[in-house]
Parts: C-alpha cells; structure tokens; sequence
C-alpha cells in the first residue's frame, strides 16, 4: 500500500508518524535536545493512547537498556580504578620511537578496546591520551584523534558489546555473540587493515615529522605522563572484566545448557542482559560509597533515557502499522530476492547513517527487518549488511556515531577548536564509502 | 575477617531457614522456594545494611533469571515502570524547583511569623512540613525542612533534636495525604488504581487530624524545650532573626511557580481531565496513564526550555539509586507472585481469617504496621500490595484495606529510624552536618507513642467509614 494513502487514512498512524519525523528533524539541528523531544513525543503518544501501558513495556527494548546500564556501572569501575591507563601504560614503550609504530599500536588498541569495552569508553581515555602524547611530542593532535576516532567505530562492530549498534541489531535479530565472532569479527579486523594503510598515507608527512620529534625525548618522560594516575585494584578489576566477558562470550551456551540439561526455557537475549547485570550486581557489592558514586556519576542516564524514548516512538510506528507499509515497500522493490533486499537495506541504512545518527536509522530499520523475518524470509545476511553500513557510513559525518558526538563534546570540554566539517568530510567521506564497499563486499562474496 | 562478615552469613542461613520453614508450612514447589529465600535474603540484607540494598538485589533478580524462574516478559511486567517514570518525571521536576531554591523561598515568606513563641514556631514548622510533603514528595520536603530546622535551632540557642523529630514526624504524616507525598502512596494508587480524588476524600481528613494529634503529643512531650525556646526568643528582634538567616538566592521564581501550579493541577484533576481527553479522542485514556502522563510531560517541556541547568537535575537530583533499587525489589516481589507464593499465602491467610472481610482487614492492616517498625515500609508495601490486588481480583471488598495499609504502614513507620525513606534520608543529612545521630531511645520515647496512637485512630476512622457506613 502507499505509505501516504495509509496514513492518511488513520490518524493514529498520521500522528506517530508526525511526532516521530519532528523527533528525527529536532535531533538533527539540536542533538542535545533528543532526550526532552523524545520524551515528549512519547508522552504525547501516551495520552492520545496511540500506545498503552502494556505496548510501552513491549516496545521500551528494556533489555537493551538494562545491559548498557549493567556495562555502565563495570566500565565505570574500571575506569574509577583508573584500570585503562594501567593497561595502556604497559604498552607504551613499544609505541616509542617511531611515528608510524604510535599510529599502528594505537590504532588497534583503539578497535581493541572499543571491541572489548564500548566505543564511548574507548574514546573517553583513548583521546585523553592522545592528547597527552601530541603536547608531549609537540606535534598537531588532530590526526592521532582522527585516527583513533575511525578505528574505535570501526572496531565496534566486531562485538556485541562494541558499538550500541550491535547491540540492538544483537537483540532484534537474536545474534549470539558466537554469531558476532564468526561473522562480523573478520571483517572488521579486515577493514581495519585498509583503514590503517589508508590513514597512514594521507597522514604520512605529519607520520614522519612525528618520529623526528619523538627523538629529542626519552622514554622515561613518556611514562611518567601515565604514571600520574595510579591504578587501583587492579586483580579485582581483571576479574570481573574477564568474567563479564566469559559471560557473554557463552551467552548462547549458557541459555542452551540450561534450557538442555535443566529443562528451563531462556532465551539467548535473556542470557546476554544478565551477563553486566550479575557483575554489576558483585561490583555495587565490592564498594558500597564508590557503588554510589558510579551510580550516579558514571551511569549515562541521558542517553539509556533516550533510548527507552526513542524506541517507544519506534514502537508506535509498528503499532500503526507503518513500518508494515516499510516492509512491503522493501518487498515491493526487491521482490523477495534476499540479494535485492541485501542491497537495498544497505543503501538505505549507509545513506540516512551521513545525516541522522546511525544508532536511531537502526532502532528504526531493525524493526522492519524482524517484520521480514516473520514474513518468513531469509533476513541474516541482511543484518550484517546493516550493521556494517551503519556504522562505517556513519564516519562520514560527525554527527554519525556516538563515538564522534562524545569526541566532539570533550574537545568543547577542552577547549579546544572543533574538527571542522569540510575537514571532516574530506577525510571521513572516502574513509566511509572504502569501509563500507569493501566490508559489503566481502559479505556478498561470503553469502551469494 | 570471618567474624566482620557474620552478618551476612546469618543472613543468608536466617534467610534460607525461613524460605525452607515456609515452604515446609505452604507446601511450596522449589521456584517457590527459590523465589522465597531470595526475598528474604533482600530484605534481611537490607535491614542489616542499607546501603547494599541496590547491589543485593541487582543479585537476587540475577540470580531469580539463570535459575529459570523469571522470565523476561514477567520481569517486564513486574518492574512497574508506571511507579517508576512517574517518580522520575517528579524527580525532575521538584529537582529543578529545588536547584531554583524555589522551596526556601517560600519558606522565607513564612519565618517572620514564627518568631515570639516556641508553640508557634513548632506550629508552624511542622504544619509547612506536612503540607510540602503532601504537595511535593517527603523525600524533598524533608531535605530542606531539616535545613530550615537546623537554622532555627542555631538562632534561638536550643537543642535542635526535638525540632528535628517533630519536623519529621510531620513530614511522614503529610505525605500520606497526596498519592504523590510518599512513595508508598504512589504505590498504593497504582496497585489499587486510586484517583487524586479519592486521595483527598478518604486519605486527607485523616491525615489532617493525625497531624494535629500529633501537634498535641510533640507539644506534650517537649514542653520545656519549647518554653526554654521562647525566653531565649526574648533576647532577639525580629529583624536580627530574619537577617541572620541564611538564604540562597532564589532564581526564576516565577517558571517555578508555573510548573509546580501546572503539576499539581493536572495531577489532583487527572481523573476528570482523562475523561475529557477521552471523550475529545473517542476512544479509552485511563487515569492512570494520564497520571504517568502528566508530570512526564511537564518534565520534558521544562528539559527543552531550560537544557542547561536541568540537565544538572537530571543527572545530580534525581535519585537514580532509589529508583533502580524499587525497581528491582518489585520484581524480586513478582517473582513471588509467579511462582505462586503470594497465592499460597493469601489461601493462609483465607482459612485464617475465614473469608470474612473485616477479618481480612484487621490481619493485613496489622501486619503491615507491624512489619513497617522493621523494614523500610515501602518494601512492606510493594510486598502487601500484590496480595490485596489478587483478594480484588477474587471479588471480596478491599476498598478499606487500601487505605488501612498505606496509613498503617505510614505511620507505624514513625516509631523506628528505619521505617520511612524520610527517616533515612535525615539521618544522612545528619551525619553530613556532622551533628551527631539522634539517639535510638530518644526517637522511641516520642516515635513510640505518636506512631501508635495515630494508626490506632485512621484505623478506627476507616473502620467506621468503611464497614459501618
């Protein structure tokens, strides 16, 4: 059906329809403004009763919200431990003495890290140190930020836990994190090569001129600049990130040894939110005062906010059934042909990725691909297709990633000048269509 | 090391004791069981540490999944988000009131009336905690209360304790008032699917006579602080009093205004105005979601105009730990419901009572009460709630008990510091003020009493109203 006779033919589904574009068009301009806009779209929705109670419940994805805020309060233990730096700080003196050694070691641990932890985290103590490094080595930090910008958000794909992206895709389309491993950890370790080379060489004269200022340095300096945090509690802190970790690892195994051998009925989502959720339980327990303070300092509560609102918004689309009309547009156009839709979904998810948030394109897709799952088709290549389009199309753009938007908010913290757009497109463009095209081709080469 | 850790593993033995006595008793299954030692392994951690209450039960509910016994769609259900958005959404609200100092302005109009007697100031003081309990929330109404309290205190050079407890008393009663005064009144509105004005028709009369028995008592008790009080009165002009107090500046007093005016209306007219909407859209808005509705609107209206500084409420006033602790702690008490403990307790207490209602009332009013002198009373209630919503749902008439348990665990909750979040919430500012705990006897001798002869008179007004008439 056309979309526009649908909706004129409801109200209820004109009014989400409404109220979800005005959320969409607010977040653009004002970014800042998505947790009020939201939530007054979905009171609005509420008191018109377009939804109620029981769809709130249905459509707030509460374990999405739950695991984020069970991964919030680890990392934010962690991160009070001053337990990232500790690790860094191991690893430093490779990276001495030759610019194009820093690059690369840097690089990875930022796709590393994002993998292992989250991108914002990542980001957070990844640029605090990439400062350090630039004023120490006197250089322009610019390109060490972009840099480890790029390979945080590429990294994220790798893991269920990487990037928020994943996370939802995860939940919506039942991905284990054995699925992650399989399918999305090759390419992403793929795509970092080519980023890699690629930054390399547009960077490579601001590369070298940093191996000539690293000579004037010793390493001992180098350290001290890490060594003024000191770590704390550090076995604890590699036990329960190695245990959260374990957890979500075997999260399908855990749910099919218990539904197998005990005869209980979990299902794999259920088993990935309570993996932070238990540790986080153990890490409130470890430190009562500091639990607290992690509550309230180090949990994001405007963002796991946002979320709950924005998917509720998501929700009454599905409930008036317009993202129906999406589906059957997407069959219409591609004729039940898994490639044709591959294709498709890719497009649409790279291009609305350069102007709206990646994570909101796929809170609202992700939906509509379950829909085609329950019409029975055969969707899982079209997952990944979304997850990798989302996300490396998302560099284009600062506006693209979470990642991008928390960098953007320290260097304001900081003081010091934004990246500039031209700038930004004129390196993060072609960076975001090699990813993209090259990731979407290896997974049509592994599919079709 | 082993000796400091003795209280939890007393708790955990106590608490798996009792789940197994239980089930011995109730011929319970083993998720029953399960379900049942988890609670009280809460609920006694809780008691013996408060501060571990979010992590013990961030556990339990952990633990209630792997074992197969709470599914993610009864975990949903039962984490009664209606509590919790509408808790938030007032949280921000009175958050930025507060952030305004909106409060101690208000307050700052009032003071020069309490000066020249002890009776009146304490008048005074304990009528304005009452009733900014009733309209804002304890919680917040108790923050700057004490503040205000201390201050007195201070000027008038006399022991700031008695004031203290009169204040808090005050505030504890006042909050039963409002469906939005305690928590345990929200809770009581939503479980029982009680109206505003419901709220003022049964709940506010008796609360305003038990404030001012309570008046009398305090008044009774502390006479010779309060005449010490008023001579040292003597000593101080009006203008000196009114000087030396303190005050942040108040800011935006006007947006202040508006908002708690535009909050208050739409939730003492949530029923009516749901009404309207319906029959404006043709089709069913309940009251309750207009109730969750209508502050949530107001708070993300006020998150728009005014991002900057709200964004500070949001993050520093509203009391994510409260919140994430009701949460977990509701669906620790669904997954008694699940697997059908709640049931087998309610079948107990139906051959105990022999099905007659005012039987039933008197046993869960009591218990209740009596529970609340132990544990914080909102745990008392989020667990007697789901028990009262099942005896409706088998048609006998709970009207009564609704009112029985929110005033019986309200006010028992007076004799003991644990009882109420208020309560706990003043000791912190204590400790933070560095003045020293109010002792243990001292809050019994006047909580005791007070805590009693209250709840015996809403009980006996409830009572008449509610089996008589």
């Amino acid at each position: 059906m056309n979309l526009l006779e649908f909706v004129v033919s409801e109200y209820d589904s004109l009014a989400a329809l409404v109220i979800f574009l005005i959320v969409v068009v607010v977040t653009l301009f004002k970014w800042e403004y998505r947790l009020p806009i939201s939530i007054i779209g979905s009171s609005i929705l509420l008191m018109l009763n377009i939804l109620n109670y029981d769809d709130f419940l249905r459509y707030m994805n509460f374990n999405i919200v739950i695991f984020l805020l069970g991964m919030m309060v680890i990392v934010g233990y962690l991160e009070e431990n001053n337990y990232f730096t500790y690790l860094i700080s191991k690893i430093i003196k490779y990276m001495h003495g030759s610019g194009y050694r820093l690059f690369i070691i840097m690089m990875f641990l930022s796709a590393f890290f994002s993998a292992l932890v989250d991108q914002v985290t990542a980001i957070l103590f990844l640029s605090a140190l990439s400062f350090e490094l630039s004023s120490l080595y006197e250089t322009d930090p610019y390109p060490l930020l972009i840099a480890i910008l790029f390979s945080i958000i590429v990294g994220g794909t790798a893991t269920v836990i990487g990037d928020p992206v994943s996370l939802i895709i995860a939940f919506q389309g039942n991905l284990t994190m054995t699925d992650f491993l399989h399918w999305a950890a090759p390419i992403t370790l793929l795509t970092l090569g080519v980023l890699i080379i690629y930054i390399i060489l547009i960077f490579r004269r601001h590369v070298r001129g940093l191996t000539k200022s690293m000579e004037s340095k010793d390493l001992v300096s180098v350290k001290s600049v890490l060594m003024s945090n000191q770590a704390r509690n550090v076995g604890f802190s590699t036990t329960i990130l190695i245990l959260v970790l374990i957890l979500i690892m075997l999260h399908g195994y855990i749910a099919s040894f218990l539904n197998n051998y005990l005869g209980f009925s979990l299902d794999s989502n259920t088993t990935l939110m309570l993996a932070p959720l238990i540790i986080s339980g153990i890490v409130l327990s470890k430190d009562v005062e500091l639990g607290r303070r992690i509550i309230i300092h180090r949990v994001d509560w405007d963002t796991l906010l946002f979320f709950v609102f924005f998917f509720i918004i998501v929700g009454s689309l599905d409930k008036t059934g317009i993202l129906l009309v999406f589906r059957d547009i997407i069959i219409g156009y591609s004729g039940e042909s898994t490639f044709k839709m591959f294709l498709l979904v890719a497009f649409i998810t790279g291009l609305l990725s350069i102007f709206v948030a990646n994570i909101m394109t796929v809170a609202t897709l992700a939906p509509v691909i379950k829909l085609l799952y329950l019409k029975g088709l055969y969707v899982f290549p079209i997952w990944w297709a979304m997850l990798f389009s989302s996300v490396y199309m998302g560099i284009s753009t600062p506006i693209g990633t979470t990642a991008s938007l928390v960098l953007l908010g320290l260097l304001d913290k900081r003081r010091v000048e934004r990246i500039p757009l031209h700038t930004w497109m004129k390196i993060g463009l072609p960076i975001a269509f090699i990813s993209t095209i090259f990731a979407l081709f290896i997974l049509f080469l592994w599919f079709f | 090391m082993y000796i400091k850790k003795l209280p939890e593993i007393a708790a955990i033995s106590s608490s798996l004791f009792m789940a197994i006595l239980a089930a011995y008793i109730l011929d319970l299954s083993i998720d029953a069981t399960v379900s049942l030692a988890i609670f009280f392994l809460v609920v006694l951690v809780t008691l013996l540490k408060w501060e571990y209450r979010l992590a013990i039960s961030l556990f339990g509910v952990s633990i209630l999944f792997y074992l197969g016994i709470l599914k993610f769609e009864e975990f949903i259900v039962h984490t009664n988000l209606d509590i919790i958005i509408f808790l938030l959404a007032m949280m921000i609200i009175v958050g930025y009131l507060e952030e305004n100092n909106y409060f101690t302005y208000l307050i700052s109009k009032i003071i020069k009336y309490m000066h020249g007697s002890g009776v009146k100031t304490i008048a005074l003081l304990m009528l304005m905690g009452a009733f900014f309990s009733a309209i804002v929330d304890e919680v917040t109404a108790i923050l700057f209360m004490i503040a205000i309290t201390l201050e007195i205190a201070a000027i008038y050079e006399v022991d700031p304790y008695p004031l203290i407890l009169a204040v808090t008393f005050s505030v504890i009663i006042g909050g039963t008032a409002t469906l939005m005064g305690d928590p345990v009144a929200i809770i009581i509105a939503f479980e029982g699917n009680l109206t505003m004005s419901e709220f003022l028709n049964w709940a506010t009369p008796i609360t305003i006579l038990n404030l001012f028995i309570l008046l009398a008592i305090i008044i009774l008790f502390i006479r010779r602080e309060l005449r010490e009080m008023t001579r040292h009165m003597e000593k101080l002009t009006l203008y000196e009093v009114v000087e030396t107090i303190k005050r942040d500046k108040p800011v935006k007093t006007r947006l202040s205004t508006i908002l708690l005016i535009g909050v208050l209306t739409l939730i003492v007219f949530h029923d009516p105005l749901s009404q309207i909407l319906s029959n404006l859209l043709n089709k069913e808005v309940t009251s309750e979601i207009f109730l969750i509705g209508s502050p949530l609107i107001l708070a993300s209206i006020l998150l728009l105009v005014d991002w900057k500084s709200a964004k500070l409420v949001l993050l520093h006033r509203v009391d994510w730990m409260t919140l994430l602790f009701f949460m977990f702690f509701f669906v620790i008490v669904g997954s008694l419901e699940v697997t059908g403990v709640l049931r087998k307790i309610l079948d107990s207490i139906l051959i105990l009572t022999g099905n007659s209602e005012l039987k039933i009332f008197l046993f869960i009013t009591i218990l209740s009460g009596v529970l609340s002198i132990f544990i914080a009373n909102v745990m008392t209630v989020a667990t007697v709630a789901p028990l009262i919503r099942e005896l409706s749902l088998m048609g006998l008439h709970v009207y009564p008990l609704w009112w029985g348990v929110l005033f019986a665990s309200v006010f028992m909750a007076l004799s003991t510091p644990v009882g109420t979040a208020a309560s706990l919430v003043m000791l912190g500012m204590l400790d933070r003020h560095k003045i020293g705990r109010v002792s243990f006897r001292r809050w019994i001798k006047i909580g005791m009493p007070s805590a009693i002869i209250t709840t015996v008179v809403s009980i006996l007004i409830i009572f008449v109203r509610g089996f008589l008439l």
